[in-house]
């Protein structure tokens, strides 16, 4: 377990980003949001800027001023991560056979499939705690911001019971992110852990061919909707938030998300066997 | 293959690996003993690389090995609890800080040792807080060889250790190893060209060929099978009678290494004396060659 948890903070360390990109991105949003309250504050007085800061959220369809205030960060965070953890994934498995380090670690009684794992629970469940931490933290900041300049300070937002739903609903759309792009990032490090250089390419033109290959040939887009759809998260909302508002039930009883874990664990286990039998002579 | 026996390290048999139709490895057989100190010599593509690799569990094979009695390939990870490797090009992360390497093999090696770890760096220049993109070649291996003698290992490997670095770290990288690591209980193997500079402390020779064990000796064995002499000039005639391996001329003195010849008999030629690894080496792959 100690060796585990080494094997997360060895990630962190060389992948600082992942630790401190939330929180840069949580000060600039701060700064976005400051000028907004403030320029809007001059243009359209309170009213307009409740508007203002409502048209940032929106997020998870959940109405009223207690997402809609401040929830900017968060949202802004939630897309940084769908690019990390593409990020990551492709990079995590090419960059040590690059700078052979591969040798190094593979010298030391750690498996592959610890190896992997450590990796897949940083980016699946590391991160996105991180995520969540500096959404909160935005979240928080964003409210006092908005108290200070405003003086709405005994507004709905500070209600612990509006605050709490915010978090949770947040959590719940972190959490259900996390398994609904799970195949993707699978795929991505399946892709890293063979690859020798353009890992970009080498990830998303095999999908680019099958996908012009099934409309060419067979005259469908199964396959194209199914992948691209799931990396854009096209079905995702209606998975997890049927109707505007979310539905654990619903998402763990749409098939898509099933299907998806499975990939997942296929793509893994295919990357686990190739950083143990692939030679770098 | 002799009974096995508790002291094998590493027992291989019939070793053979291939890549499409190269046969890097073709029916190696050897074995390495607790407390040796085995020099694996071979030519440019005999097969040494990819032996370690088999030993190392970073490359599947066929025919038999075993490593402290397990398949290395199959139980990689449990196999490296007792052996530790130093890769012929510099392999730690660029990025890693030195205190942050020694935390990390502290937290995922049962038998590392932080307070020898600590011990072995501070007697370098390496600061703790250095990134290893920082330090220079040498230093890269000193790191490595302070890491690496903080385990207890009961195996370690060393595919050309010293490559790249000035004599001094060369001669400071062994005689660290000698003083520092090494006792009878642990095995070392390692593989270098410069065969001059690991000669005093062998063991034990292995020279591959084409992916074949030619000559599997201890250095003492060696002492008394080959002999080199010196041989007077008018006994050459007579000398090349005994089917010398290999014979040469330094500056007008014919020199002669045989092999299984009684020493008194030879001592009747000229003077005669131990023969050096690499001249053994010259000789075996030319006896040896196709």
């Amino acid at each position: 377990m100690n060796a585990f948890i080494m094997l997360l903070r060895r990630e962190i360390w060389e992948h600082r980003g992942l630790l401190f990109a939330p929180f840069i991105i949580v000060g600039v949003c701060w700064l976005f949001y400051i000028a907004t309250l403030l320029l809007g504050m001059r243009s359209t007085g309170l009213d307009g800027l409740i508007e203002i800061a409502g048209e940032y959220a929106g997020l998870t369809g959940v109405d009223g001023l207690t997402v809609r205030v401040a929830g900017f960060p968060m949202a802004v965070c939630f897309l940084v991560f769908v690019f990390m953890a593409f990020y990551y994934a492709l990079d995590c498995l090419l960059s040590e056979r690059r700078d052979r380090s591969i040798l190094f670690w593979r010298s030391l009684p750690v498996s592959d499939l610890t190896t992997i794992a450590s990796k897949l629970f940083t980016i699946l469940v590391v991160t996105p705690i991180i995520i969540f931490i500096a959404g909160v933290v935005g979240h928080l900041g964003g409210l006092v911001l908005t108290s200070l300049i405003t003086g709405i300070g005994d507004s709905d937002v500070w209600r612990e019971s509006s605050l709490l739903s915010t978090w949770g609903t947040w959590a719940y759309t972190l959490f259900t992110m996390v398994i609904w792009m799970a195949p993707v990032v699978a795929w991505f490090m399946f892709v890293s852990s063979w690859v020798t250089k353009v890992a970009f390419l080498m990830a998303v033109v095999p999908i680019l061919v099958l996908g012009a290959l099934e409309a060419i040939l067979l005259n469908s887009s199964v396959f194209r909707d199914a992948v691209w759809g799931r990396v854009w998260f096209r079905h995702y909302p209606q998975a997890a938030f049927p109707e505007g508002q979310f539905n654990f039930i619903n998402f763990l009883t749409t098939p898509e998300t099933w299907i998806g874990l499975v990939v997942a664990v296929l793509f893994v286990a295919a990357a686990v066997y190739v950083r143990r039998y692939r030679e770098d002579a | 293959m002799s009974e096995a026996s508790s002291d094998d390290v590493v027992v291989a048999h019939n070793l053979v690996k291939k890549y499409g139709s190269v046969r890097a490895l073709d029916g190696a057989s050897f074995r390495v003993r607790r407390g040796q100190i085995t020099g694996l010599i071979g030519p440019n593509g005999a097969g040494k690389t990819t032996a370690l690799k088999a030993v190392l569990g970073l490359t599947p094979f066929d025919g038999d090995l075993r490593v402290m009695g397990k398949n290395p390939f199959r139980e990689r990870a449990r196999v490296m609890e007792d052996v530790s490797f130093v890769a012929d090009v510099a392999v730690l992360p660029k990025w890693i800080r030195v205190h942050q390497l020694v935390q990390y093999c502290e937290s995922v090696h049962p038998n590392f040792s932080r307070e020898k770890a600590e011990a072995h760096l501070a007697r370098t220049q390496i600061k703790p807080k250095a990134r290893v993109s920082t330090l220079s070649k040498g230093m890269v291996a000193q790191l490595h060889l302070a890491l690496v003698m903080s385990i207890d290992a009961k195996l370690l490997v060393l595919d050309e250790p010293t490559l790249g670095l000035d004599i001094l770290f060369r001669k400071a990288f062994y005689e660290t190893l000698l003083n520092d690591y090494y006792d009878n209980d642990r095995s070392i193997i390692i593989t270098t060209h410069q065969v001059e500079e690991i000669e005093p402390i062998l063991t034990d020779l292995l020279f591959i060929q084409r992916g074949r064990i030619v000559l599997d000796s201890s250095m003492d064995q060696i002492k008394d099978r080959f002999c080199e002499v010196m041989v007077n000039a008018d006994r050459v005639a007579e000398a090349r009678a005994l089917s010398p391996m290999s014979e040469r001329q330094i500056m007008g003195k014919t020199i002669m290494l045989f092999k299984d010849i009684a020493r008194d008999r030879l001592e009747t030629l000229g003077e005669t004396h131990n023969p050096g690894v690499s001249d053994l080496f010259v000789a075996t792959m030319q006896e040896d060659a196709p």
